[in-house]
């Protein structure tokens, strides 16, 4: 029983996987052309540090940098709102060089422009629309769906078809 | 992304058309074989070929050999379907074996156009999907990993993008 079952569960597990990275994605290129058109106000940046920080993999253990941030803006109501994204596309990276001229740039007390969402205030981002890393979500899911879909059709594929084509095959005495 | 990135990527992708085409190619050859015209062959050798996988078990194929005649002229054939190929169970090629040995001539469907390209089953066997999946999987991680990186040349541009009032 388990023959069948648990590899129908895994592949069931990974597909399952891939799906929610894609809609994941979709949802993030979705906000992310939605925020050209958000509204624009001044943000002051509170806290911003650029740690190292350890992440687990295959492999082990790597370090990944990325720009933490906090600023804070008030909407055209007048109502007070924290946020802490840069980017849509915005992802950690294992070179500090990536990062290092952002950081620099977003140090404390520093006033900069942030776009947020009318509806939805609390949604805010430092840099609006859709850029080439806006993709990078949908490409990662579409990889890993393509990656769980072949591989268990190339290994668990019913032969009843070729059984049909050998039968259509006439030898004569 | 630079010259050489680019050329890198670009014959990455390639690869992975060449190896979708070959299995494309099979999958269309096999679908006009059922209009192919038909000869009498000659079943000249049928056997079954075992040999050890990677994974330490035994793969088999069945191995045939026939020879048929087009407008006078002698050809020799060795394909079964379109897309067969070595399989982990016995089962198939054994069915293939025992079939052809049961006779002693064999219906050859053969190309029109080039009468050297024959087979004895139109139609296309499942491990055609081999290439075509391996093609498409090479296709979507050469241009899903050129998109990653010319990515990286974005997010260097993302300082740029953030206005700084004071």
């Amino acid at each position: 029983m388990f023959d069948f079952w648990l590899p129908a569960a895994m592949l069931a597990f990974f597909n399952l996987i891939g799906i929610l990275l894609l809609v994941a994605g979709i949802r993030e290129l979705h906000l992310a052309w939605r925020s050209r058109r958000w509204e624009e106000t001044v943000a002051t940046i509170e806290e911003s540090s650029l740690d190292p920080c350890k992440r687990k993999t295959k492999h082990g253990e790597e370090v990944i940098y990325l720009v933490k941030l906090q600023y804070h803006y008030q909407d055209r109501a007048g109502d007070q709102h924290t946020g802490n994204r840069i980017s849509f596309s915005y992802h950690p990276t294992k070179q500090i060089e990536d990062h290092q001229e952002l950081f620099d740039i977003l140090q404390p007390g520093r006033k900069v422009q942030v776009y947020y969402n009318p509806s939805r205030p609390d949604q805010c981002t430092l840099v609006g629309g859709v850029e080439h890393g806006s993709f990078s979500s949908i490409i990662i899911a579409l990889m890993w769906l393509s990656m769980s879909i072949s591989v268990p059709l190339m290994t668990y594929w019913p032969d009843f078809s070729d059984q049909l084509l050998v039968r259509s095959m006439k030898v004569m005495p | 992304m630079n010259i050489y990135v680019k050329v890198l990527f670009s014959a990455l992708v390639l690869i992975g058309v060449a190896i979708l085409s070959y299995g494309m190619t099979d999958v269309v050859q096999g679908y006009s074989a059922e209009k192919w015209p038909t000869a009498k062959g000659d079943i000249v050798d049928a056997r079954l070929r075992s040999f050890a996988s990677g994974k330490g078990g035994t793969r088999f194929e069945a191995k045939v050999k026939y020879t048929y005649q087009v407008n006078g002229a002698n050809y020799e054939g060795e394909r079964i379907g379109f897309g067969y190929g070595v399989t982990d169970s016995q089962e198939l090629p054994q069915k293939i074996v025992n079939k052809l040995k049961s006779g002693k001539q064999v219906e050859v469907r053969y190309n029109p156009k080039r009468p050297e390209d024959s087979t004895l089953i139109a139609g296309v066997f499942s491990g055609v999907r081999f290439n075509i999946l391996a093609g498409i999987l090479w296709i979507v991680f050469s241009l899903g990993g050129a998109i990653l990186i010319s990515n990286r040349r974005s997010r260097d541009s993302l300082p740029a993008r953030i206005t700084v009032i004071e």
